[in-house]
């Protein structure tokens, strides 16, 4: 029921700040617009399309990945370091009998239903007026790429807490944000879907768990992995989650006993 | 005008003592321009990996242009964009009357109180990049075509501080919206492509981020010797049209600044 009235409470916020929410919402739409539109000009190098993705699935992947960074992309470790950490608010949170992970997450799904609504009516307005966008018709599949989703956006949530607790550690944080929001563009499939990459590259991509948080639900609903690779996906994402959760655990139960209180 | 400069040498002495004050800050900030600097050139090669060219620009030109971006961009936020991203702030709080009563310029005032020096590092960033990569690809670049190049880059950053400004005036009304600096800072990455790209059919959705990307394009184009004098003019005319807009804006816009603070 506490869980209920929190998610109330936070949904009249996000309500209350639409036009703020709507700018950060245009914020994450225009690069994935730019590399469209810069893909809608190009020429190719003896063929109209590039291991099997042409302008029509490249338009579609970036559509879909406005949606995606809509709906799964977490940004809780910046409220963490800045709000509670640096401005000492996590005191409050640690006088409550509720779970800290949970509330959180909680707060999260107002902002992401309001983003997702943005990103579904661009969408909509986008594939419109450019007249492409394919998404798989297989509902086995669709229903594995809703999966994949689930877990890519448990993933984000919880990897970003993770990052969140490190400003208990560290008290200029802000460059490692930095670089991860740098590892994010490139490995997570943001720039080019990552079957474009050089090999090497695209290996080191695969290991990461960036690209388990937008590229695969991306391909996934394009209909671009089979029920057995959507599977083995899902198998990978349950591995990152566990050591995510677990890693989580660690870092809350020795972060508070760092904690001051005081604020930095 | 000597005032000015006299005031504006004062602003750069502090912010260099600022500069070795705050020395953890140093490298975080380092790391991170210089970082995204490097990002932006590597998405260019990335997204030009497997193409012949895209609206008349060959791959190589542009990584030339992705290339000079982070230190375009780069003076350009060393200069202004920290100060006209606090005007929210500075708008929010109240602490604009203290600006107001003094007896100086108050958008010169607003606009120059705070220099990054970091960014230099960006400029050295681009420059290294460039010199590297004239060895491996064809580059022809003359003297003239390079200080005419500079010379329009600095009416491109102009275009980009009056945008800047004009937006961030805004706030005047909307104090809350601190989070249009995010966008504008957003904006400024449209000039790592082409601004042809916006005169297509297709991209008439975007007519707006034209004048973000001629800021770059033009001087990138008189650089690579491929502009023509229109180029040159729509650059100069814009800029100066832009300019002198953020200026009467401001002005207008002060008069309903009610001292209230958020």
């Amino acid at each position: 029921m506490r869980y209920i009235k929190i998610f109330y409470l936070t949904s009249q916020h996000v309500l209350e700040y639409k036009a703020r929410s709507f700018v950060w919402f245009l914020i994450a739409l225009l690069n994935p617009l730019l590399l469209l539109l810069f893909w809608r000009g190009v020429t190719f190098t003896g063929t109209n399309h590039i291991k099997g993705w042409n302008i029509s699935t490249i338009t579609s992947y970036y559509l879909l990945i406005t949606l995606a960074n809509a709906f799964l992309t977490s940004h809780i470790n910046e409220d963490i370091a800045r709000d509670d950490v640096r401005k000492g608010e996590l005191s409050i949170y640690l006088l409550k009998p509720i779970s800290y992970f949970w509330k959180k997450f909680i707060e999260e799904i107002p902002y992401k239903v309001l983003q997702g609504c943005f990103g579904i009516i661009v969408t909509i307005i986008l594939s419109f007026l450019l007249g492409e966008f394919f998404i798989t018709n297989s509902i086995a599949i669709i229903v594995m790429a809703v999966l994949i989703s689930i877990f890519a956006m448990l993933m984000s949530f919880t990897f970003k807490m993770i990052l969140g607790l490190l400003s208990l550690w560290l008290i200029d944080i802000d460059g490692f944000f930095q670089l991860n929001e740098m590892f994010t563009l490139i490995f997570a499939g943001f720039v080019i879907p990552l079957y474009l990459f050089p090999p090497l590259l695209a290996n080191i991509a695969y290991v990461l768990p960036y690209s388990y948080m937008i590229y695969f639900p991306i391909i996934a609903l394009q209909g671009k992995l089979t029920i057995t690779e959507c599977l083995y996906v899902l198998g990978i994402q349950g591995i990152w989650l566990i050591l995510f959760f677990y890693s989580y655990k660690y870092l809350w139960i020795n972060g508070k006993k760092k904690y001051s209180g005081a604020g930095q | 005008m000597k005032r000015y400069i006299k005031i504006y040498l004062q602003i750069i002495k502090i912010n260099i003592v600022k500069l070795f004050i705050y020395r953890a800050n140093f490298f975080t900030s380092l790391l991170s321009s210089v970082g995204w600097g490097v990002v932006g050139i590597f998405t260019m090669y990335l997204l030009t990996l497997r193409i012949g060219s895209a609206y008349g620009w060959s791959r190589e030109d542009l990584i030339i242009l992705a290339a000079i971006y982070p230190a375009f961009s780069g003076i350009f936020y060393m200069l202004f964009a920290r100060n006209i991203g606090n005007l929210p702030e500075i708008i929010h709080s109240g602490e604009l009357d203290s600006v107001l009563v003094k007896p100086i310029d108050s958008q010169f005032f607003v606009s120059t109180l705070s220099i990054d020096f970091i960014q230099i590092f960006r400029v050295i960033l681009s420059a290294s990049f460039i010199i590297i990569y004239g060895h491996f690809v064809p580059i022809h670049i003359t003297i003239f075509s390079l200080t005419l190049s500079i010379l329009l880059c600095i009416a491109g950053i102009s275009l980009l501080y009056s945008i800047w400004f004009l937006v961030m005036t805004i706030a005047l009304w909307f104090s809350t919206l601190s989070n249009l600096k995010d966008l504008l800072y957003t904006l400024v990455a449209t000039m790592r492509f082409p601004a042809d790209m916006f005169y297509k059919k297709q991209g008439t959705l975007f007519l707006i981020l034209i004048p973000f990307s001629l800021a770059l394009t033009v001087p990138v184009k008189v650089m690579l010797e491929r502009s023509t004098l229109l180029d040159l003019v729509i650059l100069l005319l814009i800029s100066s049209i832009f300019f002198i807009t953020s200026r009467f804006f401001w002005k207008f816009a002060l008069r309903f600044y009610t001292s209230a603070s958020g």
